[in-house]
């Protein structure tokens, strides 16, 4: 197994920063009205159709579309569908205000890129209240990624 | 974030609780993106209305802050809802679904927000001027005032543009200063832009291609209300696009610079379609303004549409419609003139497609509506409308 550390900017404003959960990365940007049912969790109308971002760190590039996806975070917090962590390349406001009502510890402006080096499956740690990811592979290692 | 005496007290809760959890909002929203402080914003906009895409959370949000008092400080208009308030049975909605909204609404009245319920709050008397610092959520209207009227918003959420009105603040980074709106790239159309679908289709384009850029968008012609209302929803819904300059810009030496060409946009087009007959037309995303609805009442004037066709507007331009008799035209030919909600937001019960004017319409149909989509100029879809299925 081996380890990869990422570092960026973190949600100081958020009661539990530190969360961990395997990851699920897209790599285009989300609409989370729209492009997350939020009943279920699970996306759509997307490349990455069907699958759940529930109990998941979700990486994506940044958020993009209705203003509304807000409450699209807010829906699935009470239903305990959130995501337990989002590492985005560049924030949003819709999203970062999901994640402020939702109490989701939330890091972005990350080096390396997340999107790039992070993968569906990886195993990854949070702390946005240091803006610290660290990331665990179980096959493959990072050699051949 | 600097905060005055002033400010920290608010926060500090001795303007109230309500004030105190908006001022929470706005210092989470300041401190991530590196504010220096807090200005005042002239207006709000508040997007968050409908029971279809706020759900429970959008009720038990607003029970909250209803619950602690909130009011508006400053003059704030609201988005469209899931229904016409008055014709919500012709829309085939559920009582249970009307009196939720009808509840959320309240909620927003009690606050002393204005319930314009429609996406062009500008044509409603929210109309900021060059140069004004606001809060608008509802990302068709934040492209739209930031371009088309040089006003300053970010794109702000439902929720941070609620605790703006609450506060009369907005933390002051991104498209409020002055560094952060040179253009980014320059789009040389030359495709023609035969009509606001077309510009639809072109800022379908730019949102794709180039998410949260700052295009200088060059085509020798014109950006009429209604064409800048299109591109600025499109490129909004496909990307987000909050800001983009037409023609000339600040500082628009130096820049990549990308081609959009015929063929370019008729990928737009085609990237939408039909399997079926279309069920159902739809018109009015944004909001249709009154020269498109006068359009649009001169093509069916005497005639007869053989397909539903559904028009949704402001009840400001409806009131105007009717007064002009563009409404009773367009209803004496059996189409239907809806407001206070949109082909996205309302629930759109009984159709399995539509068939639209609009590229952000288009867009959202087969997330929002779980409807296939296909995109018309005006013109194109009326004709299909009156012709029927064949």
């Amino acid at each position: 197994m081996t380890k990869l550390v990422l570092r960026g900017f973190g949600l100081k404003a958020v009661r539990f920063p530190v969360a961990e959960g395997e990851a699920i990365v897209s790599n285009s940007p989300i609409s989370f009205l729209g492009n997350v049912d939020p009943e279920t969790g699970v996306i759509q109308n997307h490349p990455l159709e069907g699958k759940s971002i529930a109990g998941r760190v979700f990486v994506f590039p940044t958020g993009v579309g209705s203003t509304v996806g807000t409450y699209v975070i807010i829906n699935l917090a009470e239903k305990g569908l959130a995501p337990k962590a989002i590492i985005q390349r560049k924030a949003d406001t819709v999203t970062l205000i999901g994640a402020v009502v939702a109490g989701i510890p939330l890091i972005h402006r990350v080096t390396p890129d997340p999107v790039e080096s992070i993968r569906t499956g990886d195993w990854v740690r949070v702390d946005s209240s240091k803006g610290l990811i660290e990331v665990e592979r179980n096959k493959g290692g990072w050699e051949s990624g | 974030m600097y905060l005055t005496n002033e400010e920290e007290k608010a926060l500090d809760g001795e303007h109230g609780e309500v004030v105190s959890l908006a001022m929470r909002i706005l210092c989470a929203l300041g401190d991530f993106f590196e504010a220096d402080r807090l200005i005042p914003v002239q207006s709000a906009h508040v997007s968050g209305v409908s029971y279809k895409t706020g759900g429970e959370a959008l009720l038990t949000t607003l029970r909250k802050f209803s619950s602690m008092k909130a009011k508006a400080l400053v003059p704030t208009t609201l988005n469209p809802g899931g229904v016409d308030l008055e014709r919500w049975r012709e829309m085939g909605v559920e009582e249970e679904f009307f009196e939720k909204q009808k509840k959320i609404i309240s909620f927003y009245t009690d606050m002393g927000i204005l319930a314009t319920c429609s996406c062009t709050p500008y044509e409603a008397g929210n109309l900021p001027a060059r140069g004004a610092h606001v809060a608008f959520a509802e990302s068709s209207a934040v492209a739209f005032i930031n371009s088309y009227l040089g006003a300053r918003t970010n794109r702000e959420s439902g929720l941070s543009a609620l605790a703006s009105a609450i506060t009369g603040k907005t933390p002051c980074y991104g498209l409020h200063v002055d560094g952060n709106r040179r253009p980014t790239v320059k789009v040389k159309v030359t495709a023609s832009l035969e009509s606001p679908t077309h510009y639809g289709a072109l800022g379908y384009l730019i949102g794709k291609n180039f998410g949260d850029a700052i295009p200088l968008i060059q085509s020798g012609r014109p950006l009429p209300l209604v064409e800048a209302k299109h591109l600025s929803s499109a490129a909004a819904a496909s990307g987000a696009i909050a800001l983009y300059y037409w023609g000339e810009a600040p500082g628009d030496s130096d820049l990549e610079k990308v081609e959009v060409d015929g063929r370019s946009l008729a990928e737009v087009f085609e990237l939408f379609g039909l399997s079926e007959e279309p069920e159902v037309i739809v018109l009015g995303c944004p909001h249709y303004s009154i020269h498109e609805m006068r359009k649009v009442a001169e093509m069916v004037e005497g005639r007869w549409v053989k397909t539903p066709l559904w028009i949704f507007t402001s009840r400001q331009v409806r009131h105007l419609g009717e007064q002009l008799g563009l409404v009773q035209k367009i209803e004496q030919a059996g189409g239907k003139v809806f407001c206070d909600t949109c082909p996205i937001v309302a629930p759109l019960k009984g159709f399995r497609n539509l068939l639209t004017d609009s590229a952000k319409a288009a867009h959202y149909a087969p997330s929002m509506n779980k409807m296939e989509s296909a995109l018309l100029s005006t013109d194109g879809c009326v004709r299909v409308a009156l012709r029927g299925v064949q």
